[in-house]
């Protein structure tokens, strides 16, 4: 399974043509990437990027119990992350 | 183990900083309590919470607060847990998009943890707003504090990157929620300085570029940082 981030629930259709995430830091989602799975800075700096610009990313991967927690993980703090299926 | 943060505030600065997660922490405190009662209502009777957005800046005109009633929870509660009102929906992300029944466990597994979670950070946030320093575990207890309030202000101000600036009057909202916004970046500096090194192979699980360049931002060349590294 893998964890994919978006910057929050879509509803209009401006939002879903260039997603956003004006509510969530833009450091403050970097710092979490790099505290909850211990990636580089710029790592997490890339992907905090790509959920801002592009409205999703894909931020973890493992087994289903595995990306469960992580999707926990980042509910508890405040970002919008779902679970979906590896190969698509 | 790292020192202490060492907070400096004015007594104004940290007064919200003692009501504002206290409110949030009521309206969840009431949604917890609510169990499978039913809807919970908005449940935002505090003054900076779930108040009334139409003095906002919003441009778009929407009913944000009190519209529980017109608005389609953004996934189905499970039964025995509590419904979440529109302007908390932020706290509570779906896990699963398009498979009600994962959700449905998701939620009965994850909700009262993660109700906790939100409710022990505003408590330690409204509780420390005075103290004169902070440890590691505090600091991060108002971080995500600081981003709960956030989160509720900018779903009630209806917060998005097209606010425009007007000359019309600012609301009290509006400005905690900016100041909110300052004051959680120097809380995200100030821990990011305390996290550990990064993990060796953590960026390799998650492949580069899956979907090519960023679309924008500012990146890095490649060059070590100044000052980064041992």
């Amino acid at each position: 399974m893998m964890v994919a981030m978006s910057p929050g629930p879509a509803s209009a259709p401006a939002e879903v043509e260039r997603p956003n995430d004006p509510i969530n830091l833009m450091v403050y989602v970097t710092f979490v990437f790099q505290k909850l799975f211990g990636y580089s800075k710029e790592k997490a700096h890339k992907l905090m990027l790509d959920v801002h610009y592009k409205g999703r990313a894909v931020v973890s991967s493992g087994a289903r119990e595995r990306a469960e927690l992580d999707v926990a993980r980042l509910h508890q703090h405040g970002l919008w992350a779902t679970m979906e299926q590896s190969g698509t | 183990m790292p020192g202490g943060c060492v907070v400096r505030l004015t007594s104004a600065e940290r007064s919200l900083l003692a009501q504002l997660p206290k409110e949030l922490e009521d309206v969840l405190s009431a949604v917890a309590s609510a169990g499978d009662a039913g809807p919970a209502g908005d449940g935002g009777a505090g003054v900076g919470l779930g108040g009334d957005a139409s003095a906002g800046g919003s441009s778009g005109g929407d009913p944000v607060v009190g519209a529980e009633g017109t608005e389609t929870p953004a996934f189905p509660p499970a039964e025995g847990t509590p419904a979440i009102p529109p302007s908390l929906k932020r706290l509570f992300p779906p896990a699963y998009t398009g498979d009600d029944d994962a959700e449905r466990s998701y939620v009965a597994l994850a909700r009262a943890d993660l109700l906790a979670h939100h409710r022990r950070a505003l408590h330690i946030l409204s509780e420390t707003a005075s103290a004169k320093s902070l440890d590691a575990e505090q600091l991060q207890g108002w971080l995500t504090a600081l981003n709960d309030v956030r989160l509720v202000l900018g779903t009630v101000l209806d917060i998005s990157e097209e606010v425009e600036v007007t000359d019309e009057p600012v609301s009290q909202q509006l400005i905690a929620y900016y100041y909110l916004s300052g004051l959680q970046g120097e809380v995200v500096e100030f821990l990011a300085g305390w996290l550990p090194d990064p993990v060796p192979g953590a960026d390799d699980q998650i492949p580069d570029d899956p979907w090519g360049e960023p679309l924008g931002g500012l990146r890095w060349d490649g060059t070590p940082q100044p000052g980064a590294g041992p």
